[in-house]
C-alpha cells in the first residue's frame, strides 16, 4: 500500500515539475506572439494613416488667389485654422480618429509640399513648405515644420535621393508638378517589456502628387516653414525664377 | 489539476491568436471597403456590409448579422458641422450604429473627408477573454477605423 501511494505521488510530482519547467517558455511564447502581432498591426495602421493623410492633403483645392504675373494662382491650406475649416491640424485630428483603437498620444505627422518652378542643366528652382503635427492625448498641435526638412523634401520629390544632379525625375519632372510627402511616426509602447525590451519607433512615409497642378496653380501652406517666396511663379515655358 | 491549468493556458493562446487573426482580417477588409466608398462604388449601408463580409466573412462567422458600422462624410473633422465620430461603448457597440451618411465626392473648392468605423462583436463570449484583453481595446468587440478623403 505504501509503495502504491509513494509511486502515485512520485508521478504527480514529476508532472508538476515538468509543468513548472515548460510554463515559463509557454508564457514567453504567448506574450511574444501578442507583442509581435500588435507591433505588426500598428505598423500597418501607421502605413495606412500616412497614405490617408497624403490623400486628404491632395484633395485640397480651395479658391485660388492671384500670384505674380497675373495668371498664376495659389491654393492656400492653413497649418491651423478655425474649428470647422480644413487645415493641416484638422486633417491630423481626422487621422487620430482613423488610428483607433490604438491610442494616438505621441504620434507625429509631418507634411511637406514641393513644387518645381523651373530647372536647367545645373539648377532647379522650387517652392517647398512643411507643417508638423504632434499628438498629445488625442488632440493635435500643428506648427511650422522641420522634421522632413525642405531640402530633403525636394530631394525625395525629385527622385535625386542624394542631392540635385541637374535633372529632376520622380514625382516632379516639369514646372508646376507638385509632390506631397507625409511622414508619420510613433513609438510602440509595448505591453510588458518582457519580450520587446526596447520601444521601437515606427515610421511610415507616403508620396502623392497634387492632382490639381497646372502651369498656373500651386498648393501652399500658411503658417508652415516655407522655402523661397510664397508666390506662384512657375510657367509652362520653364523660365521661372524665384 | 495540472492538466486543467495546462489546457486553460493553451486555450488562452488559441483565443488570442484567433482574435488577432480576425482583427487583422477586419482591418484589411475595412480598408478595401473604404476604398470602394472613396471612389463612389459603394453608396449604401448594405453594399458596405457586403463589401466587408466578402473578405472578412470568410474568416469570421455571422459577419452580416453582427457587423456594426458608421460611415460619415463632411468638409472637416472639427467644429459643429464637422464629422461626428460614433461613440464606442464599453460593451463594444457603436452609437449611433449602422449609419451610412452617403458622402459626396470631392469637388473643386470643396474637399470631402470620410470617417469609417466598424465594430464586430465576437460571436462567442469565451473568445473575448476577461476585460477584452484579446481584443486589445477593453471591450468584447473588434474595432477598425479609417479616416481618409473622398476622391474628386
Amino acid at each position: 500500500m505504501r509503495r502504491f501511494w509513494s509511486r502515485r505521488l512520485g508521478r504527480r510530482g514529476v508532472a508538476a515539475v515538468e509543468f513548472a519547467l515548460v510554463m515559463p517558455v509557454l508564457l514567453v511564447m504567448f506574450i511574444g506572439t501578442v507583442e509581435v502581432l500588435t507591433l505588426y498591426r500598428m505598423e500597418a495602421k501607421l502605413n495606412a494613416l500616412a497614405m490617408n493623410v497624403a490623400e486628404m492633403v491632395a484633395v485640397e483645392d480651395q479658391a485660388t488667389t492671384t500670384g505674380t504675373g497675373g495668371n498664376n494662382g495659389i491654393t492656400t491650406l492653413a497649418a491651423s485654422g478655425a474649428a470647422g475649416t480644413t487645415s493641416l491640424n484638422d486633417i491630423c485630428n481626422g487621422a487620430v480618429l482613423g488610428l483607433r483603437p490604438f491610442p494616438a498620444s505621441g504620434l507625429t505627422v509631418a507634411v511637406a509640399g514641393v513644387t518645381l518652378e523651373s530647372q536647367t542643366a545645373s539648377t532647379a528652382a522650387y517652392d517647398a513648405w512643411e507643417g508638423d503635427s504632434t499628438v498629445s492625448g488625442s488632440a493635435c498641435t500643428t506648427t511650422a515644420g522641420v522634421k522632413i526638412g525642405l531640402v530633403n523634401a525636394f530631394n525625395l520629390a525629385a527622385g535625386a535621393g542624394k542631392g540635385f544632379t541637374g535633372s529632376t525625375s520622380g514625382m516632379i519632372e516639369v514646372p508646376c508638378d507638385e509632390a506631397i510627402i507625409v511622414q508619420a511616426s510613433m513609438t510602440y509602447p509595448g505591453f510588458t517589456g518582457i519580450v520587446l525590451t526596447s520601444k521601437p519607433t515606427l515610421t511610415q512615409t507616403a508620396y502623392v502628387r497634387w492632382p490639381y497642378a497646372t502651369p498656373k496653380t500651386e498648393l501652399q501652406c500658411s503658417g508652415c516653414t516655407v522655402s523661397n517666396a510664397a508666390t506662384q511663379v512657375c510657367n509652362n515655358n520653364n523660365s521661372a525664377t524665384n | 489539476m495540472i492538466g486543467v491549468a495546462f489546457f486553460v493556458f493553451i486555450f488562452a493562446i488559441l483565443t488570442v491568436s484567433i482574435d488577432q487573426f480576425w482583427q487583422m482580417t477586419l482591418d484589411d477588409a475595412v480598408r478595401n471597403a473604404t476604398r470602394q466608398v472613396q471612389i463612389g462604388n459603394v453608396t449604401t449601408g448594405p453594399q458596405f456590409v457586403s463589401s466587408i463580409c466578402k473578405e472578412f466573412g470568410l474568416a469570421a462567422p455571422y459577419c452580416s448579422n453582427n457587423l456594426q458600422y458608421s460611415v460619415v462624410g463632411g468638409s472637416a473633422f472639427s467644429g459643429a458641422s464637422g464629422i461626428s465620430p460614433a461613440a464606442f461603448s464599453a460593451s463594444g457597440t457603436l452609437s449611433p450604429g449602422n449609419q451610412f451618411n452617403t458622402p459626396s465626392l470631392s469637388a473643386t473648392g470643396s474637399p470631402q473627408f470620410l470617417l469609417v468605423q466598424v465594430a464586430y462583436p465576437l460571436p462567442f463570449r469565451a473568445l473575448a477573454v476577461s476585460g477584452g484583453v484579446a481584443t486589445e481595446n477593453g471591450t468584447p468587440s473588434l474595432l477598425s477605423s479609417v479616416a481618409t478623403a473622398m476622391e474628386p
